[in-house]
């Protein structure tokens, strides 16, 4: 895993400062930003990275950054740290994606953690994302062939099943393969789930 | 009032019911004991009148007996008649005189028997030949006018002879003064001939008279009877028992009355009592009030304190860690002291929020002093400043100078200020926007020195607007609606007001005045 971006969005320059100090001494690339707004104004989808939420008014600004985060396709994980004192009201209030709530003044090591669970959902995130992407290109025939390889079909069953010759299938095969980079029936089977899991995930989030 | 209602409260009402209650009594006592004199002289009246109808027939009984004795014998036995006649005189006081007397053939009358005998002589009545006139057997009275206290019986007698016996009575014997009462007057008349007492009928002091009058029982001397009795005013009224009534029943209606006061005042103190303990429920109810106020701005305080800690806590953590790591054996020794530097920053930034929070929440007795409010508004805008442009609000200021002085206690004004600029700052912060902005202007108003403090933010509805000022009211989620509360509390304090300005769309606006200094004119002299 390698040291994940981090996008720390709090008011306070002292603040910032000293977060982005401590995370960049253990190798994390630390952007920060002083409100949502300058952070919605340089957030590029492209370069995916944990984000790191101080906000003043943590249930709405909150659930207003997850929205406008969201009309542009991003649901990358987040860590709320407040200075505020109902945790539970923002947990509630702002659940999905959003990976721990952390209060002020906040440990290192529970920084860390948090940080560390972030960046593991991000990971997940992004080769569900790939995975999708993958699986995308490929044409309606070829999800189809590969629905029944990932069932445990063999060749001449799904040939039978879909009136083709093996020859066929197997050409079908190759050219899954190729797209996806990989033969193995259990990379298949994997790519195919965590599609699955991003569509449904994607699903209760909405 | 209730109170001025009841009767008896004026002692005047008071007296005034008493003699008409003693006026009555004394009306019932009259009644009762001039009926109950009536009733006496009734009864005195018919004794008396017994007595005289028995008197007036023992003289006819008397003719009679000395009727049969002249016709005993012929010529009439003179001596034994008179000796008879003097037998009743000497018992019958009253019959003063007796005669016999006989009218001859020729038409002459003379007297056979006279007793006295001093009599003899006399004149002959005028009346005797009507005597002799009357039928045989037959009496009758007569008044001679010359002498009404005196009246005569005569009867006609004799068979053969022409006899008649005449007796004279005096009136004043048929009642002896024991029999008579003294206070009553008692009169005899016969006919139109009064005998006895012509005494005034009516006794010029006596306050009434009670009568009596009746003919005695007699066909030959009707004698009237008749009784007057005055009747004085001071027996009429029987002065004691109506004085015995009057003491008492003045007893009674003032013991009436006092206790009437007692009850009312009872129940007037009961409803002091009451209004004493709803004074002391408010009263209550207003330090229960002070009290939460207290607790609620210390509450604020304490959230507030936090809140602000926060920050600094945060980076000095977070820095003191990451120096932590960079002091290492691989660290970076000019980064290291970067982040020192940047805690000693923070923890002298954290120094001037504890004190400016000490300065805030010294809590000291209100001390109004003459205070030019610009000052003060400088000093709140100087503190809220930095919190202010770190949540993108402009802080503007409009401060007139010189400005006339006012009398109040500038920690209080501060606190009302700052209140003020919290309020505005949560309302900018809910809405989106560039123009956030907080105006506070200061401007002489004449009597008053006024402080204006406005805001860009969503305004106050209208709805809200009366109910502003009122404790516990409150629109923000986690406001407990004391802040404007306090803040009246502490304007009016120092005499002056504080107002909202309804400005629909255009944001809130508080208008805070305070009586301005006298001595601002003697300066300007």
């Amino acid at each position: 895993m390698s040291a994940p971006r981090i996008y720390l969005v709090d008011d306070d320059a002292a603040v910032r400062q000293a977060l982005t100090l401590l995370l960049s001494t253990y190798g994390m690339t630390v952007e920060a930003f002083a409100d949502p707004e300058t952070f919605l104004a340089h957030v590029d989808p492209e370069r995916p990275g944990c984000l790191l939420l101080d906000l003043r008014m943590p249930m709405i600004s909150g659930i207003q950054l997850k929205e406008k985060l969201a009309a542009r396709g991003i649901d990358w994980p987040a860590v709320m740290i407040t200075g505020h004192g109902d945790v539970n009201a923002c947990r509630r209030a702002f659940r999905a994606g959003v990976v721990d709530f952390l209060t002020k003044p906040v440990d290192e090591q529970v920084l860390l953690d948090a940080l560390g669970t972030a960046a593991r959902a991000l990971d997940a995130l992004m080769e569900r994302r790939e995975a999708a992407s993958l699986l995308a290109s490929l044409t309606e025939r070829e999800r189809e062939v590969l629905d029944m390889v990932c069932r445990g079909w063999a060749t001449k069953e799904i040939a039978a099943a879909l009136s083709v010759s093996p020859r066929t299938i197997d050409a079908h095969r190759a050219n899954i393969a190729e797209k996806l980079g990989t033969c193995s029936v259990a990379d298949f089977v994997r790519m195919t789930l965590n599609s699955r899991v991003l569509g449904s995930s994607t699903d209760s989030a909405r | 009032m209730i109170r001025r209602t009841f009767a008896f409260r004026s002692v005047a009402a008071l007296l005034l019911v008493w003699v008409g209650l003693v006026a009555v009594f004394a009306m019932l006592m009259i009644r009762n004991n001039l009926s109950r004199a009536d009733a006496e002289v009734e009864a005195e009246g018919v004794a008396l009148h017994r007595l005289l109808s028995q008197r007036v027939a023992q003289h006819d009984a008397h003719l009679t007996s000395l009727a049969a004795l002249v016709q005993a014998s012929d010529p009439p036995p003179a001596e034994t008649v008179r000796q008879v006649a003097t037998g009743i005189m000497r018992y019958y006081r009253r019959i003063l005189s007796i005669r016999v007397l006989e009218m001859t053939p020729d038409q002459v009358i003379e007297t056979l028997v006279a007793v006295p005998g001093e009599m003899e002589g006399t004149v002959m009545p005028r009346f005797a030949q009507l005597v002799f006139g009357q039928r045989a057997g037959e009496a009758r009275y007569y008044v001679e006018a010359d002498r009404p206290e005196h009246y005569f019986l005569g009867k006609r007698a004799g068979s053969d002879r022409r006899l008649a016996i005449i007796l004279e009575i005096d009136p004043n014997g048929l009642l002896t003064p024991e029999e008579r009462l003294s206070s009553d007057r008692i009169s005899l008349s016969l006919g139109p001939f009064a005998l006895t007492g012509s005494a005034p009928a009516v006794e010029p002091g006596a306050f009434a008279t009670l009568t009596f009058f009746r003919p005695a029982d007699s066909t030959t001397q009707p004698v009237n009877l008749g009784i007057e009795r005055p009747v004085s005013f001071y027996k009429a009224v029987a002065p004691v028992p109506v004085a015995a009534f009057a003491l008492f029943s003045l007893l009674a209606l003032f013991a009436g009355r006092y206790t009437l006061i007692q009850r009312h005042e009872a129940r007037h103190s009961q409803q002091l009592a009451a209004l004493a303990e709803e004074r002391s429920r408010l009263l209550e109810r207003e330090t229960q009030l002070a009290h939460a106020a207290r607790v609620n701005s210390l509450g604020e305080l304490a959230s507030g304190i936090a809140h602000e800690l926060t920050q600094p806590l945060t980076a000095l953590l977070s820095q003191s860690q990451a120096a932590l790591r960079l002091s290492g054996p691989d660290g970076d020794p000019a980064r290291l002291s970067e982040a020192l530097d940047a805690n000693v920053r923070e923890a002298r930034r954290a120094g001037e929020i504890l004190r400016r929070m000490r300065d805030y929440i010294a809590r000291r007795a209100s001390e109004r002093t003459p205070i030019d409010i610009t000052d003060v508004v400088d000093d709140a805008a100087t503190l809220a400043r930095a919190d202010l442009s770190r949540r993108g609000i402009t802080l503007e200021l409009d401060l007139e100078r010189p400005m006339p002085r006012a009398n109040a206690d500038p920690v209080e004004l501060e606190q009302v200020l700052h209140n003020l600029i919290r309020n505005a700052a949560d309302s900018l912060e809910e809405r989106d926007g560039p123009d956030k902005r907080i105006l506070i202007r200061t401007f002489d108003a004449g009597e008053t020195v006024a402080i204006r403090v406005s805001d860009t933010g969503k305004g106050i509805s209208a709805d809200v607007l009366p109910r502003l000022f009122e404790p516990f009211f409150t629109t923000k989620n986690e406001g407990m609606g004391l802040g404007l509360s306090l803040c009246a509390t502490l304007v009016e304090r120092a005499g002056g007001t504080i107002e909202a300005e309804a400005r629909p769309g255009q944001g809130a606006s508080f208008l805070i005045s305070l009586p301005a200094l006298a001595e601002r004119r003697l300066a300007a002299q």
